[in-house]
């Protein structure tokens, strides 16, 4: 073997390490699913608060978030299914994992037992995931989407419940639906 | 060089990458420092509360706050100095406490700053940002840590469910052995593997 084949192996080596270890199929659809969802969600219940209805919104949002989470089953099954998910994807399905089981505890367990406003707990692990997912995927721009929910939490922090449902909306809209839209339209993006 | 052994050496290149990527050896020092700060905090604000001298806390949480941030980040510097790149575990788990850090930091000092929440409701989203942390931590290396994870969730929803004056000690309890007992056991097994006194 000369010098020359040695660096063709040399380079096809690190080419095959640097493709195990980065290259994630972000497929940006249950972004898109629940962030739709849950700011049409959002929109309902201020609506419903607004119109004095008499409907029960913990009933409501048991609907929601059980269509979201059943959705994302579905989803990440045919993902495995398709593709080989790579070991950086497999930590991104784990950090989205465990901040949806926080949102819903915070979400749920926080309104239900005190009867506040649960949607700035939500937002903080929203800001989470997105630090997290930016820091794994290196993309640098989700880094300042994070920012963009922990700002909306700060201003949740102050506003009471009623005005506080169109602020999660339009941040839904915004910070999660938009680039998750952004995402989807690069398809197959190699992080 | 022939066949076979090209094959040899890529099966052990394959294996090296493999254990590079998926081997994690924490020495567990940040869960110690941190749970023993937090539980100072706690045990100190549960004894203002009952001295009714609550104009110290915030003051005394700067100071925890800023003495864990400098420690870890002290720490940091030391291992990265030691180390060699990092790798996608490493990056990974570094970036899950740096950011549940700072949720927790916005959760602690704003909040109540602002005068949004009590301390009270403050403890169980603590936890359930704890959980998420220890989740995904877990997910990633030690396997034990999802079972904690587990006991962060059940210790949010119990203080979500029950708020009250108690969760001052409650908390405290949580972090003994969820945290600061789990820290010392990957203290003694990093302390195994690598072999330091």
């Amino acid at each position: 073997m000369n010098e020359s084949e040695i660096a063709t192996e040399l380079s096809f080596i690190k080419k095959v390490m640097e493709d195990s270890r980065r290259i994630v199929i972000f497929d940006a659809k249950p972004f898109i699913l629940w962030g739709l969802l849950v700011a049409l969600g959002q929109l309902v219940n201020y609506l419903i608060i607004k119109s004095n209805i008499d409907i029960n919104l913990l009933y409501f949002w048991i609907v929601v978030i059980v269509i979201g989470w059943l959705s994302s089953y579905l989803f990440f099954t045919k993902q495995e299914e398709k593709y080989n998910v790579t070991f950086a994807g497999k930590i991104l399905q784990i950090v989205w994992i465990s901040c949806g089981i926080g949102m819903t505890i915070a979400g749920f367990a926080g309104s239900l037992a005190w009867g506040i406003n649960p949607t700035p707990f939500i937002t903080i692990i929203l800001g989470i995931a997105y630090l997290i997912t930016g820091f794994i995927t290196e993309f640098r721009w989700m880094k300042y989407v994070s920012a963009g929910w922990w700002i909306s939490t700060l201003i949740m922090f102050l506003l009471p419940v009623y005005p506080s449902t169109l602020i999660m909306a339009v941040s839904m809209f915004l910070l999660q639906v938009l680039p998750a839209t952004y995402i989807y339209k690069m398809k197959q993006v190699k992080v | 060089m022939d066949q076979l052994n090209i094959q040899e050496d890529l099966a052990f290149i394959k294996k090296v990458i493999n254990d590079t990527r998926q081997s994690f050896i924490h020495d567990g020092k940040p869960f110690i420092i941190w749970g023993i700060i937090a539980i100072i905090g706690q045990l100190a604000t549960y004894a203002f509360i009952l001295t009714k001298t609550t104009e110290y806390d915030w003051y005394m949480w700067g100071l925890l706050a800023f003495i864990g941030w400098f420690l870890s980040f002290w720490g940091y510097r030391k291992k990265k100095k030691n180390i060699r790149a990092a790798t996608i575990t490493e990056k990974a788990i570094n970036a899950v406490w740096v950011s549940c850090g700072i949720a927790m930091m916005i959760l602690i000092f704003i909040a109540p700053a602002l005068g949004i929440y009590h301390e009270f409701y403050i403890d169980p989203i603590v936890c359930a940002i704890l959980g998420i942390a220890y989740f995904t931590t877990g997910s990633i290396t030690y396997k034990w840590m999802i079972y904690d994870a587990f006991g962060w969730w059940l210790g949010a929803l119990i203080m979500f469910i029950w708020p009250g004056l108690y969760v001052l000690l409650f908390l405290p309890a949580l972090l003994l052995v969820l945290q600061v007992i789990p820290g010392f056991i990957i203290y003694l097994q990093w302390k195994k593997v690598s072999g330091t006194n």
